[in-house]
């Protein structure tokens, strides 16, 4: 699987989704926000997939290679099934929480259903790291490090900041950031990392 | 392995001087006589708290034989003692700032209303904050070859294990199933890490030896 193919993989879920968004529309009679919904989603992977165009092209070759290991394409391969779980758990859970659900115990166990595909992702990603050789484990494990420091910092800022009312974030979306602020840190941190090290 | 696995003792006097300040700070948060007044004593009191369970960490792990074993092995064994001090030597003095720095940015607070100003008083206790995280990259970047893969393993479990909890509290919260304050949460992310941090590194340090 190379990067190439991957930006139209979501090319091609971006065009489904807005193609269904629009046929909900003209066809389907939808309620609004499901048309918005599908919209918002097919938006965001075009604008994913034209994130992988402004890649640099050292990169992509890089991220080839890695990719084409035994390691890599079995991370790969236990990826896209979590992730889509990931997806179908999201909608599945916000669907029924919009719905209503009168118990709290189960309310929280429908909440955390998506975090724990995340669980098997880090699972997935833990068995990655003790699969490839050491220099890229190094490089993978400081960008860790380092992407952890930088989002606590500023996640710690963010707190003191709220605590004196210069800014007002919603808890909800300030804890659910954490983790795709880490992976987007962590991206960066390796780029920068790989350029040093190879 | 011997049967009391080194671990450095601090100097008695310096003990000593952080006990009293201890009881000093406890007095002054709770004690019925206390010179300060309401919501002046919330600080000295979580001092004293903060510092009541630094010590029995302190106590615990010395006491406790398979856990000193555990701390000495993960942080001590390979560990260059000029690496140790110099380590020491920066982070002590942040942390010692650090909490200057929120003294001086609570009482500062209470006296300003311009948002900017009140922006940068708020974010005064960051900067000693970023000292410490300098001293903590200095010290990766200083010791061994194994020890620095104990540290990077660690980190990155931390960094994994807090985001994921982050991820299930934030969805607990969309669902009001918990209700917590957003200054809090977010605050709470950087001693979270290190706190699991240190936990992961005695398993991880386990492993390798």
């Amino acid at each position: 699987m190379t990067l190439r193919r991957w930006m139209w993989c979501f090319v091609a879920i971006g065009l489904a989704s807005l193609a269904l968004a629009a046929a909900g529309r003209w066809l389907l009679a939808w309620p609004d926000d499901a048309v918005g919904l599908w919209t918002g989603i097919g938006a965001g992977y075009l604008l994913g997939a034209l994130l992988f165009l402004l890649v640099p092209r050292w990169w992509r070759t890089h991220c080839d290679e890695m990719y084409a290991q035994p390691a890599g394409r079995r991370y790969l391969r236990a990826l896209w099934p979590i992730m889509l779980g990931y997806s179908l758990s999201l909608f599945l859970s916000i669907f029924l929480i919009r719905r209503g659900i009168e118990s709290v115990p189960l309310r929280a166990l429908v909440a955390v259903l998506p975090a724990l595909a995340i669980v098997l992702l880090m699972r997935a990603a833990l068995r990655y790291l003790r699969e490839i050789d050491e220099l890229q484990r190094r490089i993978e494990t400081e960008a860790i490090g380092i992407a952890s420091l930088l989002v606590s910092v500023l996640y710690f800022a963010g707190g003191l900041l709220q605590k004196a009312k210069v800014i007002d974030i919603d808890s909800a979306a300030a804890m659910i950031w954490v983790f795709p602020l880490l992976c987007m840190t962590y991206g960066i941190a390796k780029m920068i990392l790989t350029r040093r090290y190879l | 392995m011997s049967a009391r696995p080194a671990l450095p003792t601090p100097h008695p006097a310096l003990l000593a001087a952080a006990g009293l300040a201890a009881v000093g700070m406890a007095w002054l948060g709770y004690a019925p006589d206390s010179p300060l007044s309401g919501d002046q004593r919330d600080f000295p009191g979580g001092v004293a708290i903060g510092m009541a369970i630094g010590f029995a960490l302190m106590f615990a792990i010395r006491s406790i034989p398979s856990l000193r074993a555990r701390v000495a092995q993960a942080n001590y064994d390979t560990v260059v003692p000029a690496v140790r001090q110099r380590y020491l030597r920066e982070f002590l003095p942040a942390m010692g700032a650090y909490v200057l720095a929120v003294l001086a940015s609570l009482l500062l607070l209470k006296r300003i209303d311009a948002p900017a100003l009140r922006a940068l008083a708020a974010l005064l206790p960051v900067l000693p904050i970023g000292f410490a995280l300098r001293a903590i990259m200095r010290y990766v970047r200083n010791v061994d070859e194994m020890q620095q893969r104990i540290e990077l393993e660690s980190i990155a479990f931390a960094a994994a294990l807090v985001s994921l909890l982050y991820l299930a509290g934030g969805f607990l919260q969309l669902a009001r199933v918990i209700d917590l304050s957003a200054s809090i949460a977010m605050a709470m992310v950087f001693p979270l890490t290190c706190g699991v941090y240190g936990v992961a590194k005695l398993v991880v340090a386990g492993r390798f030896r």
